[in-house]
């Protein structure tokens, strides 16, 4: 079982080197007789058979980790040490519990599907190649990440995919608006990884260990001596700051900005890395860290706030975008909030049961969403589509299945996690969670009015947009191949099933002590007692959502106009995503801007280029001096060693003297 | 004497009857490329008793010691050295698609001049008694003479081969006067006597000592010891640069540490603070000196008196993780120069401005050279980052931290050749578009080369492990 866990984790990485060596080969000039597109396929095949061979190693091991059937007990392995240090080391390995069987089941299943899905979607594409070499490289670098035993592993693969999610959201590198998005996504998230640099080090500091065992063996013996070695301080700073690196990558709010511009990236992109596996990894990272975490209460608190925040934050924004994929990102960060609300209230393992299923319904909608995209020749506005769904009639079933998984309709996957949160929230000790439980019921009604505007502007009514290119586009739209479809109808099982399949997950002791959770803590426990008011809220506001939807979506739509143009404030504030990217403008990036052409002109031309130009040209000038003393002359260098002889063995004696 | 006993000398021995069978088969055939096999064979044979049998001990007694003495250090040292050799030799191969100057190298006499080096080079690890070492130092130099000067058309070469001759033989001068003060002093020659003889300071002994050392530091090319490099390393035909770059390093650095840790270990007080002092100078001087530089093999020269600089951290620090961290920096330092040499030679570029836009024209070739910069300046994950790591570790750990933080400031001036010459290669256009091609056995050389800065950085281990064993046998 060992070797089949390193086998999963390195075969997405051997996939993608065995695709890039095919740039070596010069293919036309040692084969003529092949097509220009042979590489491609060549590429396509490893990338994508080397991680649907991972899927089927994560899925073993995921079964044979539960009690019923092998009884695989959690287990680590070390491959080898890079740095050994007197004091402390790091060394590569895997540790295979509960928690990252999980992950690794939710990465390769999403990314499988994703790989088969692309081989469609990007058919035409002249360099897929290099689109599939991304792929599968950021599914090594994201196996590496949620298996890791130690948080320096685990940071290298946390930057390893924030470098793949750069290079795929600026794959199309030809167009402005692509490059702008992946730098604005890799300095939100620098921003956010600065903070969690910090807070590395001041853990490195404290327990002198980054590895998870040590670390959290130190703590729990911390804990009960009671030691003040380990001072409630640094922990709170630690957790706090943590907490911010996993804000940036899950896109919480106030650090959120770059995941709706990141849909500039290919389709398939955004189902894998922002939406099922990437912008998860804070969710999954602070869950791993749950020890650190039920010791700072304080900082849990805050999780929660934040959590709820950006669930309604988002979902309100959601109602009104037009882009039906920054519908979806929208929708995927409220999501997000969601998981971290959970963890608020110490239910980690209905955040990670929410994450396992949102994986497979956010997965099916963005590959629903691509689908459609792809079937209208790359129009993404859903106010110039329409009347798809004789067109499309599987994705249109499909999408229904992940949007009523989304929106939390039984039987679907979503009502089975969300409805846990919810339940845990509002059952939180001291009545902490109610708030919470306010804000996600709210979400939870917005969640189902913005799931089935999707549906219902795009495939019901009629088709919106008269001009003559939109009739021909419209014309035209056509159903997507099967290597689109087969892969969009495994994760709408996942979207149909995986809620009542996994429901396991929902209680503590499925976890096999991956998970620790402080014995007060008692949300997830009493979850199970909730009054019956409070369980159905959401339900019934969820069909209300979808009530509401129809009736204003498919039915009458002129009356949606109506409420935009009476609620005009409300509706700017959405439409404009509460102008979070105006005030950071105004906040951060002018005044940066200003500060930094400040210090281009005064502190950096002038000061900082002169020291370095001064030590620069310093070096150099003594360079050209010394260089003088290389006259070439034999005996100019016989005098100089034997006139170094002299005065260092004369300085010598003297000083032994 | 019995048999399993000389059977510790096996390596040498075989290298030695090797090199005599070698120049019947150059003589005889004058087929370059079967004596190039060969010897590459002769290296590979003559490692593999130190790979199954890497035994210590003494042998041939001789006034109070012992001429030879064997130890898992010296295993070490001649391993590296056997390995490295055996990379090189491909440099002397001919191939279709050459320039003059590997036309004036791929010579049968060529590869019997570096087995005779290389044999040279092992008697000096080993050497436990200074006529020994007397007689290592001048076998492994005189081929190198020898082979500086092979292109005797070439005024440049001649003079290179003079000069390497005429310094080498005042410093080897020097170096026996050293080695007969020490005599006089004492009444032996043997390290094992001379250690407890130098236990009693005297002038006479560090008169001796400094002198002594001199033989390895102007062969190390440390400051300021080091003005020959430059002008023997551009003026030598390019295979034999790189030759001369890489392999008499390991030997020389092997042959100072023995000394320092056998018998001048009682005059640590006045060696460690002199090296130190030589090892700051040659990583400032040399590090600078190589950022004005235009021609390569001037620049990989004072690049070489840099890297020895850093090398001489890890021997002053003088302890096992010192000396492992040298050895190991060794290994690094030889690949890294032995593959950008290759490098050089695959491009045929003698000035800095002939890498301009090599991207364009060998995009492969230019990522290979990437690699061994990266490494040369020690970046992380490469090599060359382990290894300087390594050694200014263990300097803080023996007390050198002023040494350590010098090395970091001479490291940082270091690094902007490197990344001068990758900007060249990746930023600047071309001065013609055409597509390069690299003789097959120089892709051997860097592809090994480049593979090995990469794995060596990730998986530092596979060889520091070795390296830390080797020195901790020396206490």
């Amino acid at each position: 079982m060992e070797n089949l866990a390193t086998l999963t984790i390195l075969l997405p990485g051997l996939g993608a080197l065995a695709a890039a060596l095919t740039y070596l080969i010069p293919f036309q000039r040692a084969l003529p007789f092949t097509k220009p597109s042979l590489p491609h396929h060549i590429a396509m095949l490893f990338t994508t058979g080397s991680v649907l061979a991972a899927a089927a190693g994560a899925w073993t091991i995921f079964l044979s980790l539960q009690p019923t059937t092998y009884n695989l007990q959690p287990f680590s392995l070390e491959w080898f040490t890079w740095l050994a240090l007197p004091t402390w080391q790091v060394s590569f390995g895997a540790l295979i519990d509960k928690l990252s069987a999980t992950m690794l089941i939710v990465v390769t299943t999403v990314s499988a599907c994703v790989h088969v899905y692309s081989v469609g979607y990007m058919h035409d594409d002249p360099s897929r190649r290099r689109f599939f070499i991304y792929l599968s490289a950021f599914t090594l670098a994201m196996l590496l990440l949620v298996t890791a035993t130690n948080l320096v592993q685990m940071f290298l693969g946390w930057e390893g995919v924030g470098v793949c999610s750069y290079l795929l959201i600026g794959f199309w590198h030809h167009k402005a608006t692509a490059n702008a998005a992946a730098i604005k996504a890799f300095i939100v998230n620098r921003v956010a990884d600065a903070a969690m640099l910090v807070g590395l080090f001041l853990l490195l500091h404290t327990f002198n260990s980054l590895t998870y065992a040590d670390i959290f063996g130190q703590l729990a013996q911390a804990i009960t001596n009671n030691e003040s070695r380990i001072t409630n301080h640094d922990l709170n700073l630690i957790a706090l700051l943590i907490f911010v690196g996993a804000m940036g990558k899950s896109a919480q709010f106030g650090l959120h900005t770059w995941l709706p511009d990141a849909m500039e990236g290919p389709t398939p992109v955004s189902a894998l890395i922002h939406a099922a596996t990437m912008v998860t990894a804070g969710v999954f990272l602070l869950c791993r860290l749950s020890p650190l975490y039920e010791a700072t209460p304080a900082v849990l608190h805050l999780v929660g706030w934040v959590g709820a925040i950006t669930a309604i934050f988002a979902a309100t924004v959601g109602l009104t975008q037009r882009d039906i994929k920054r519908v979806i990102a929208y929708s995927t960060c409220s999501q997000l909030g969601y998981m971290f609300f959970a963890i608020g209230v110490s239910a980690y393992p209905a955040a990670m049961f929410h994450l396992t299923t949102h994986a497979f319904f956010k997965g099916l909608l963005f590959l629903g969403a691509g689908s459609v995209i792809h079937g209208m020749h790359h129009e993404q506005d859903i106010f110039k589509m329409g009347a798809l769904r004789k067109a499309l009639p599987i994705t249109y079933g499909l999408m229904w299945v992940g949007s009523l998984a989304l929106a939390g309709i039984p039987p679907f996957a979503g009502f089975f996690s969300k409805d846990l949160i919810l339940e845990s929230a509002y059952m939180a000790p001291n009545g902490a969670g109610v708030p919470l439980y306010l804000l996600g019921t709210a979400a939870a009604f917005l969640t189902a009015v913005y799931g089935f505007r999707i549906i219902f502007m795009a495939f019901n009514g009629k088709f919106q947009d008269d001009s003559k290119h939109g009739h021909h586009t419209f014309e035209h739209a056509h159903e997507s191949p099967l290597t689109m479809l087969i892969p969009m109808s495994v994760l709408g099982f996942g979207a149909l099933a995986s809620g009542y399949l996994l429901s396991a997950m929902g209680h503590l002791a499925w976890w096999q002590g991956a998970i620790t959770i402080n014995e007060h803590h008692t949300a997830l426990e009493a979850a199970e007692n909730i009054p019956w008011y409070a369980a159905y809220a959401p339900l019934l506001l969820g069909v209300a959502g979808i009530a509401l939807a129809w009736h204003f979506f498919a039915v009458h739509r002129n009356k949606a106009k109506q409420a935009a143009e009476t609620f005009t404030l409300a509706y700017a504030i959405s439409l404009n995503k509460w102008y979070v990217d105006e005030f950071y403008n105004f906040l951060w990036v002018r005044p940066t801007a200003a500060i930094a052409r400040l210090l281009s002109s005064v502190g950096d031309k002038l000061l900082i280029d002169g020291t370095v130009n001064g030590t620069a040209a310093a070096a150099w000038a003594a360079g050209q001096r010394l260089r003088t003393t290389q006259t070439g002359l034999v005996y100019h260098y016989g005098f100089t060693m034997l006139a170094a002889l002299v005065l260092g063995l004369g300085y010598i004696l003297w000083r032994s003297l | 004497m019995t048999l399993p006993t000389l059977f510790l000398l096996a390596p040498i021995l075989m290298l030695a009857v090797s090199c005599l069978l070698l120049l019947m088969v150059g003589a005889f055939t004058n087929n370059t490329r079967l004596t190039g096999t060969l010897t590459m064979l002769a290296f590979l044979l003559a490692a593999c008793p130190l790979l199954t049998h890497p035994g210590s001990g003494m042998l041939f007694a001789a006034g109070g010691g012992h001429l030879v003495s064997l130890s898992p250090f010296t295993a070490m040292a001649c391993l590296l050295t056997l390995a490295l050799a055996a990379l090189t030799t491909p440099l002397l191969f001919p191939s279709r698609i050459t320039n003059n100057e590997s036309r004036i190298t791929s010579k049968p006499e060529s590869f019997i001049l570096l087995a005779l080096s290389v044999l040279g080079m092992l008697t000096l690890i080993v050497a436990s008694d200074m006529l020994t070492l007397y007689m290592g130092l001048e076998l492994m130099s005189f081929p190198l003479y020898i082979m500086a000067a092979l292109a005797r058309d070439d005024a440049k070469s001649s003079e290179a081969g003079l000069k390497y001759f005429v310094l080498g033989g005042f410093a080897s001068g020097l170096t026996l006067y050293g080695i007969s003060l020490l005599y006089a002093a004492t009444g032996t020659t043997s390290f094992a006597p001379l250690a407890t003889a130098l236990a009693a300071p005297a002038p006479i002994l560090t008169v001796g000592l400094v002198l002594t050392l001199l033989g390895a530091l102007f062969k190390l090319s440390m400051v300021p010891f080091h003005m020959w490099t430059p002008d023997v390393y551009e003026g030598a035909p390019t295979p034999i640069t790189a030759i001369m770059a890489a392999l008499p390093k390991i030997a020389a650095f092997a042959l100072l540490i023995r000394l320092t840790m056998g018998p001048f270990l009682a005059l640590a007080h006045t060696w460690q603070p002199a090296l130190a002092m030589l090892a700051a100078i040659s990583m400032l001087a040399g590090a600078t000196m190589a950022i004005v530089q235009t021609n390569l093999k001037r620049l990989l020269a004072y690049s070489t008196i840099a890297n020895v600089g850093f090398i001489a951290t890890g021997v002053v620090a003088a302890n096992p993780a010192g000396q492992g961290g040298a050895l190991f920096y060794l290994a690094v330092y030889a690949l890294t120069t032995l593959g950008l040499f290759a490098a050089l030679l695959a491009t045929g570029a003698t000035q800095t401005a002939h890498l301009k836009g090599l991207a364009t024209r060998s995009p492969l070739l230019a990522a290979l050279m990437l690699i061994l910069l990266f490494s040369l300046a020690g970046v992380p994950p490469f090599a060359g980052f382990m290894a300087k790591f390594g050694v200014f570790l263990a300097a803080i750990q023996g007390g050198y931290t002023n040494l350590a933080i010098v090395g970091v400031l001479a490291s940082v001036i270091a690094a902007f050749y490197s990344l001068w010459l990758i900007k060249l290669m990746y930023f600047e256009q071309p001065a013609s578009a055409t597509a390069l091609e690299i003789p097959a056995p120089l892709q051997i050389v860097l592809a090994v080369t480049a593979a090995l800065s990469l794995i060596l950085g990730l998986l530092p281990t596979l060889l520091s492990t070795l390296t830390l064993a080797a020195a901790t046998a020396l206490y």
